[in-house]
């Protein structure tokens, strides 16, 4: 049964910061209701005052300016995904968006939704932090902006204060010798929460080196996390196009993942299969670019 | 009538559907309604010490609570043995057990008021297992003990039959507790009229038995009952055992107004039937030469907490655990045994699918060890018709293994697997498999299993097909009205059916066990028999043409004695005041002796399939993904090729389901799996590409050679799914579905 509530719509982004001012704690801020609404149907939605933002226009956006992407908290998963910007310029995001659930949660649930709720299954979480994003906070007195690697504090927790709502993300824009890729395994083709997921940052150098790795896990730890040794090893990799070696740099992922038994799976499987999933979509991703030069 | 044709037409209940405009019982309201909610148990297992229903009375908008005290007839259902409470009164033994029924003004207050019902438990041990639920001092599910059934059916001499085996296959083999997952849940609305009857709006596959069983909840007389359950919005089987009416009937008699309760789909998976999940032991002997010798089955069948149809099920089961076969020595035992786990009742394969899952492995793995290919092994131990089966009875019907194994054998898909096999990929391999199933058609033996029909000339001269069949998504309405309008030479678009009623169609029985289409076919006929009979009669009477002149229907009416007439003449001149009817009765030809210590077996007809399947699978992460699959079946004559076409892909899909996806999981009595995002269907983007391969070797007695195929389809592509794994990766995978997680632990047997 879903309790009762108050709802509140927001117009603009100015009205939307001052209801979340208004209401503080008591509130929870509703865009696509993808996650929200079946977290009301739960009985797992402890505020009892929803500010709705589905109607502020003004952050649905994607625009790229001087260099960097700007994604706006209402883009849907389906703009991101569709967005030539961001399938150019930060393709592991799009990649990521198109994974999310099925058309119709993607057509819905939005970036800022996928990102404040803090899961640590969130799709588009691991793309974020390996493109380096950063997330921009608007409180009624103000903005401030966080790395999205500091932004989460644990499981459904961020640094998010009570007045504050994520307006966008930002993110340096990708060149041409820079390669990003997103990976994700579930129960099934779609509609599938991750039981693992992966994106990875390469910025290739000369003679097809990687010079610079990002590589981020989802669904294995308490958030999202980068894999600092796994990128290390990735960086050591020779620069010819080698099942063998890219799965062996992978295999430093076990080491770097800390999951938890739960329904979709048990940690010691995560552990093995986050190192296949890295390679693999490593792998796809190199011998694509590697074809392609 | 051999050269009967069928026009085919769009699906008569496609526009309605399509358009959203069909209404499904769930979807009627009446004036005044009221809302039911279900107060479940609190406890997998438990005694009810008492149960206080005063605070919820009190809440403005409730109507009534009921208790067990306040069941007018006999508290309890169940197909066989009505051991299922409607209200629990004194002990609850699963999840969805009912305990209290509450009628409010809104949904809403009545869920509030579910909340404010107390109920003192004692909390007693759950038995989560049916080997352990067989131990002498595990919790009793019943006072008489948790055994459902037990049966054993035996053949030469088992023992002997593997000591003279050149390789024997001993495995043990477990499956998925399945859910239906219909798109509409258990719902309906209770109406009671002015007169004291009462009408039941519940979408089910048997209207005249919830007559009956709801005659017996409410202590009324079934004439009192009317029960009108056309359309379903899905049932697979969920709904062929009564689900929510005895509890909204219980409502609506007691205060006087409509009553309706639609599941959410939570409370579905909590509360609704499943199948039975299966721990199979099988020891398989073969010849050197692949010759079946000897099989030594044992099935521990995982009941649930109440009877519903778990017997049945068993035997079906025990019936196929050497599939149709030549195998001189058997032993198929098999243990109906209750557990807290849920309820399991009738589900599409109706215990099939479970034991050739086992059976189609050994056989595989013996052609394997013996150096012969997967087809030879099969074609070398294949009944035919005239032959024993391995329970021991004689196959008097069409028997058509050979043939749906041979077309396989020709499918585009098992003729090119090596190519298909290819992939570039290190980390994926790619494996073809087939299997082959019978699957027995109809009640069984000893179960009365009758159908009638009655073909109505309507006032303008068309017609109105009066038969029981429920359409719920098979797409039979549409193969009935060809029938009935191959059969008068008229156009589809003539024929109306009237179904799933008990006032206004004819009992033909359930629309379960691959029956419809068959059943269908010599009840319509039958109908259309007599209905030449009575235009002659009425002929005979109005101009004396002779009682015994024949009428056969020709060109949209018949050629008679007293010549040529249109159906719109015959209208004109006997059907004015009430329709012309022909009656069709049918029952099921049976065996003539049931197998000792079997009830229900031997089946009489069976529906036969062979399936191969590709897949490929991830080896660094266990995924598997179902590629292609190629369907060879037998359909007697048929009436329709998209609707096979369309049973195809839905079996397939959840044939699928079974072998990768779908587990309903338990712990300690507690259903984990309660919405579609941990109890995973496959989606559109999951399910293969078809290669359909049709076969029309007429079912002999059939008025119009037809068979039943609506659960063969399901049934090979579960080993051929699990096989093809093999053929991909060299593992064996005797537990499904095969979850990513399972597949890379078979891949990886060191990893803990």
């Amino acid at each position: 049964m879903i309790k009762k509530l108050k709802y509140h719509a927001a117009h603009d982004l100015k009205e939307a910061l001052e209801l979340a001012e208004q209401f503080g704690s008591r509130k929870r801020f509703l865009s696509g209701g993808t996650d929200v609404m079946v977290r009301l149907k739960e009985g797992l939605v402890r505020e009892d005052v929803i500010v709705d933002l589905s109607h502020v226009a003004e952050l649905r956006f994607v625009r790229e300016e001087s260099g960097v992407v700007h994604v706006g908290a209402c883009a849907t998963h389906a703009d991101l995904s569709a967005s030539p910007i961001v399938r150019q310029h930060g393709c592991a995001l799009a990649l990521a968006a198109s994974r999310v659930g099925g058309t119709q949660i993607r057509n819905m649930g939005t970036v800022g939704g996928n990102v404040a709720n803090a899961s640590p299954a969130g799709d588009t979480i691991p793309a974020f932090i390996v493109l380096d994003a950063v997330v921009s906070i608007a409180s009624r007195t103000g903005t401030r902006d966080v790395p999205i690697i500091d932004f989460f504090t644990g499981p459904g927790r961020s640094v998010l204060a009570a007045e504050e709502l994520v307006k966008e993300l930002h993110f340096p824009a990708t060149g041409p010798d820079e390669l990003t890729g997103f990976g994700k395994l579930g129960a099934r083709q779609a509609m599938t929460i991750s039981t693992a997921n992966v994106a990875f940052y390469f910025r290739i150098g000369d003679n097809r080196r990687i010079v610079e790795a990002r590589i981020a896990f989802g669904s294995v730890a308490p958030t999202v996390i980068r894999a600092y040794k796994t990128e290390q090893m990735f960086c050591q990799l020779p620069p010819l196009l080698s099942w063998d070696a890219i799965r062996g740099a992978a295999q430093m992922a076990w080491k770097e993942v800390a999951p938890i038994d739960d329904l979709r799976a048990t940690a010691v499987y995560r552990k093995e299969a986050v190192v296949g999933l890295l390679a693999e979509a490593a792998y796809e991703a190199l011998a694509s670019c590697w074809h392609e030069r | 009538m051999d050269d009967i044709r069928f026009e085919q037409i769009a699906r008569v209940d496609a526009q309605g559907k399509a358009c959203g405009t069909t209404a499904y019982m769930s979807d009627l309201s009446f004036p005044g309604m009221l809302y039911a909610w279900f107060v479940r148990s609190k406890y997998p297992h438990a005694l009810i010490k008492s149960v206080d229903v005063s605070k919820a009375m009190v809440l403005d908008g409730v109507v009534t609570v009921l208790t067990a005290a306040d069941v007018t007839g006999f508290n309890g259902f169940g197909i066989v043995n009505p051991d299922m409470p409607v209200i629990c009164g004194d002990k609850v033994r699963y999840m969805g057990d009912t305990v209290a029924l509450v009628a409010a003004t809104t949904e809403r207050i009545a869920e509030q008021a579910a909340a404010l019902v107390d109920v003192d438990y004692e909390v007693l041990p759950v038995v989560d297992d049916p080997i352990e639920a067989l131990k002498p001092d595990a919790p009793k599910v019943h006072d008489k003990g948790n055994v459902c059934l037990h049966t054993l059916i035996t053949k030469g001499d088992v023992e002997q039959g593997l000591r003279e085996a050149d390789v024997v296959i001993e495995h043990e083999y477990r499956t998925p507790r399945q859910a239906h997952t219909p798109l509409e849940t258990e719902s309906g609305v209770a109406v009671p009229e002015a007169d004291g009857s009462l009408s039941m709006y519940a979408g089910s596959q048997y209207a005249f038995r919830d007559q009956l069983q709801l005659a017996r909840i409410l202590g009324m007389n079934p004439r009192m009952i009317r029960v009108y359950s056309n359309p379903v919005g899905g049932g697979f089987g969920s709904k062929d055992e009564l689900t929510i009416q005895g509890g909204i009937a219980l409502l609506a008699m007691k205060t006087g107004k409509p009553v309706k309760v639609f599941l959410s789909r939570e409370e579905s998976l909590v509360s609704g039937w499943k199948r039975h999940p299966f721990i199979i032991r099988m020891r398989t002997g073969f010849k050197s030469d692949g010759t079946m010798l000897a099989n030594d089955v044992t099935c521990y069948e995982d009941k649930g907490a109440y009877s519903s149809l778990g017997g049945p099920i068993l035997n079906l089961a025990l019936e196929h655990a050497s599939s149709l076969y030549r195998v001189p020595n058997t032993r198929h035992e098999g243990w109906a045994v209750f557990t807290n786990n849920g309820v399991c009742g009738a589900m599409r394969g109706f215990g099939v699918p479970q034991v050739l899952f086992a059976l189609e492995s050994n056989m595989h793995e013996a052609a394997e060890k013996l150096g012969l290919d997967p087809v030879t092994i099969r074609r070398k131990n294949v009944l035919h018709q005239g032959e024993v089966s391995p329970i021991g009875h004689t196959l008097r019907t069409g028997v058509s293994m050979d043939l749906v194994l041979d077309a396989i054998e020709k499918s585009n898909l098992w003729q090119h697997r090596e190519e298909y096999k290819k992939t570039d990929k290190p980390w994926l391999r790619r494996g073809v498999a087939l299997a082959l199933a019978p699957q027995g058609a109809g009640l069984g033996l000893g179960i009365p299993d009758y159908a009638g029909a009655y073909i109505d000339l309507d006032r303008d001269g068309n017609f109105t097909l009066r038969i029981g069949l429920v359409e719920y998504g098979q797409g039979t309405h549409t193969g009935f009205t060809q029938m009935a309008a191959g059969l008068l030479h008229v156009h589809p678009s003539r024929v109306r059916i009237v179904a799933g009623q008990t006032e206004g169609s004819v009992d033909a029985g359930p629309a379960t066990a691959s029956r419809s289409t068959y059943t269908a076919s010599n009840a319509i006929a039958a109908a259309f028999r007599d209905f030449g009979v009575k235009v002659a009669g009425a002929l005979d009477a109005k101009y004396h043409t002779g009682a015994d002149a024949v009428c056969e229907a020709k060109d949209g009416g018949m050629t008679t004695p007293a010549g040529f007439r249109t159906y719109e003449e015959l209208a004109q001149e006997f059907s004015q005041e009430s329709p012309l009817r022909g009656e069709g009765y049918f029952v099921w030809p049976t065996a003539d002796r049931e197998i000792p210590g079997a009830a229900g077996l031997p089946h009489w007809i069976y529906s036969f399939a062979a399936q191969a399947a590709l897949v490929e699978v991830n080896t660094l992460t266990g995924e598997t993904h179902l590629l292609k699959v190629a369907t060879a079946l037998d359909t007697g004559h048929t009436v329709n090729p998209q609707q096979v076409e369309g049973q195809i892909d839905g079996g397939v899909a959840q044939g699928e389901g079974f072998a990768l996806f779908e587990d309903t999981l338990i712990a300690k009595g507690q259903v984990r799996t309660k919405n579609f995002s941990t109890y995973i269907i496959p989606t559109v983007q999951d399910v293969p590409e078809h290669e359909y391969i049709i076969l029309e070797n007429p079912e002999g007695t059939s008025a119009l050679g037809v068979r039943g195929i609506g659960e063969v389809v399901m049934v090979p592509v579960i080993p051929a799914v699990a096989l093809a794994i093999h053929d991909a990766t060299g593992v064996w995978v005797r537990h499904l579905p095969a979850t990513p997680e399972r597949v890379y632990r078979l891949l990886h047997p060191d990893v803990q």
